[in-house]
């Protein structure tokens, strides 16, 4: 009889693990030369507490990760916060927004908005249009609920069923990583010149980056998911 | 004052609201030209409302530039896009492009967007944006009923109820035929007093423009979203402007103004009031005004 809690236990683990989906994501960056989008091949994307703060205090990592946190990286990310004395909540974030699409949040026609994720991206990496920049695509792990303070699972605050509260913000599409996007979940990065951008749109052509850098770290997931393949 | 000298007031950069709006305009023209190159029905499908929210979104854009004529533009091809999607939604993107009631309504014909619908909410924005000219009573009466156990459904960027859209059909339809209201039609025991018809607008018209007031208030908070346009809801939403502008010409109808008026009453959030005021101002009062320079 003991065993039945236990029993209990795995298999709601085990159906937990069965849910997690590893989501495709993009994050756009700007302002970088090849030199540093290997860097980041080597250390993976850091939040921004991390670059401020090196090395990372990890006894604080989970203090960090809350919900009161989260809320003011989506809607106060420029504002002082006054658990950092005052310095802009952005500098200290231990969250990285990253964009996977999104239809709109109205729940019944749906397809009156679609942002691709793409352009989300590239709009934040080039600073509206002004520059050049980088979209590194990632792979996140997301579980269908919330998991704040877990480092390791991504937040779906694009996801009503998750996050049901109106923000003028969501169908930003945003995922949000917490303190690292490592470096074995990071596909590649595409380098997008805005005057070839612009040059394609104006030919009638779909933009495409100019250039990308394959990251030799990157672990594909086939390789480590639970997919069993055919024998052949 | 015109929309583009609210730039300032709104915390918005003039020169980035141009670069998004052409990049939108661009992007949407390459959607389109998507739509005709692919056999994959599906994908056609996706194009032609991707293309939609672009054009929308440069429509909007350039109402903030008080670019008229651009608005125009963008607004129509919007509207051909989703119509051609089935999606009435479009015809709401018509109203912003200043066409009249009459041409909305062929539209809906044009495109059979009554029998096409993928979702009967969608049904709402038919409704809606052929109240002023359709005299089709059998069909809307059909229409009202499909959208009877839905009310409470959440529909378009604000998530306004079904039931919202229905109110402001209601109002629209009595204004636009001048009737009394239950008076003659209702039993006994179901009679209201008589509203006029511009209370019955603008009661129907309040929870629209209560929920941009709100969407913007909380919007402008996130000034690092905000300046960047970094987000669906747009400061002159067209969802909100369509509706406004078709009220405000069923209120035109019996010679009365609306919007202005009710702005006035309402204590809306400031900016979401001048911009509301100004736009449909703008739209109905000087059809196509030069750009701002």
């Amino acid at each position: 009889m003991a065993e039945v809690p236990l029993l209990h236990t795995r298999l709601i683990c085990a159906i937990r693990l069965l849910i997690m989906i590893i989501q495709k994501v993009i994050k756009g960056v700007r302002d970088l030369d090849d030199a540093a989008v290997n860097r980041i091949f080597k250390t993976g994307i850091v939040c921004n507490w991390w670059r401020t703060v090196d090395p990372l205090p990890r006894a604080e990592v989970v203090e960090r990760l809350n919900d009161r946190n989260l809320l003011w990286h989506q809607n106060c990310y420029d504002q002082p916060d006054p658990m950092q004395g005052g310095q802009v909540f952005s500098v200290n974030t231990p969250f990285i927004s990253t964009t996977a699409g999104t239809v709109e949040r109205d729940l019944v026609s749906r397809t009156n908005i679609v942002t691709a994720a793409w352009k989300t991206a590239l709009s934040f990496a080039t600073d509206s249009w002004l520059t050049d920049g980088w979209l590194f695509y990632c792979h996140l792990f997301v579980i269908g609920k919330r998991a704040v303070p877990m480092e390791l699972f991504s937040e779906e605050v694009r996801e009503l069923n998750v996050y049901p509260g109106f923000s003028p913000y969501q169908p930003e599409g945003e995922i949000t990583a917490k303190i690292v996007i490592p470096t074995t979940q990071i596909e590649r990065a595409d380098f997008w010149s805005l005057a070839a951008a612009r040059a394609a749109m104006s030919s009638g052509i779909l933009p495409t980056a100019s250039r990308t850098l394959a990251n030799p770290n990157f672990l594909p997931p086939d390789d480590y998911n639970n997919l069993r393949d055919l024998l052949v | 004052m015109p929309l583009a000298e609210l730039l300032e007031q709104l915390g918005l950069d003039k020169e980035l609201v141009e670069r998004d709006r052409n990049i939108s305009r661009d992007l949407g023209r390459v959607y389109r030209q998507q739509i005709y190159n692919t056999e994959d029905e599906q994908q056609r499908f996706l194009y032609q409302i991707a293309a939609g929210t672009e054009f929308r979104k440069s429509g909007a854009h350039s109402l903030l530039l008080s670019d008229w004529k651009a608005a125009n533009e963008s607004f129509r091809q919007a509207a051909e896009c989703y119509c051609s999607a089935g999606n009435p939604y479009g015809l709401l993107m018509y109203v912003c492009a200043g066409e009249s009631p009459l041409y909305v309504n062929s539209m809906s014909r044009e495109y059979s967007l009554a029998g096409r619908m993928s979702t009967r909410v969608q049904g709402a924005f038919l409704l809606l944006a052929t109240s002023l000219a359709d005299q089709n009573e059998e069909q809307r009466s059909h229409q009202r009923s499909e959208l009877a156990g839905a009310t409470h459904s959440a529909v378009g960027v604000l998530g306004l109820p079904v039931g919202a859209y229905l109110d402001l059909v209601k109002a629209i339809e009595t204004s636009r035929m001048d009737r009394p209201d239950f008076a003659s039609e209702a039993p006994f025991f179901e009679r209201r007093p008589r509203d006029k018809s511009i209370t019955r607008l603008g009661r129907a018209l309040v929870p629209f423009l209560l929920a941009h007031s709100n969407a913007m208030a909380r919007a402008m908070e996130n000034r690092y979203h905000w300046r960047r346009l970094a987000m669906p809801f747009h400061p002159v939403e067209p969802d909100v402007l369509a509706v406004a502008l078709l009220a405000e010409q069923a209120a035109r109808l019996n010679r009365e103004r609306l919007v202005e008026d009710l702005i006035e009453r309402v204590p809306l959030f400031p900016d979401s009031a001048a911009v509301m005021r100004t736009a449909v101002q703008e739209r109905l009062d000087e059809s196509s005004p030069e750009p701002v320079a």
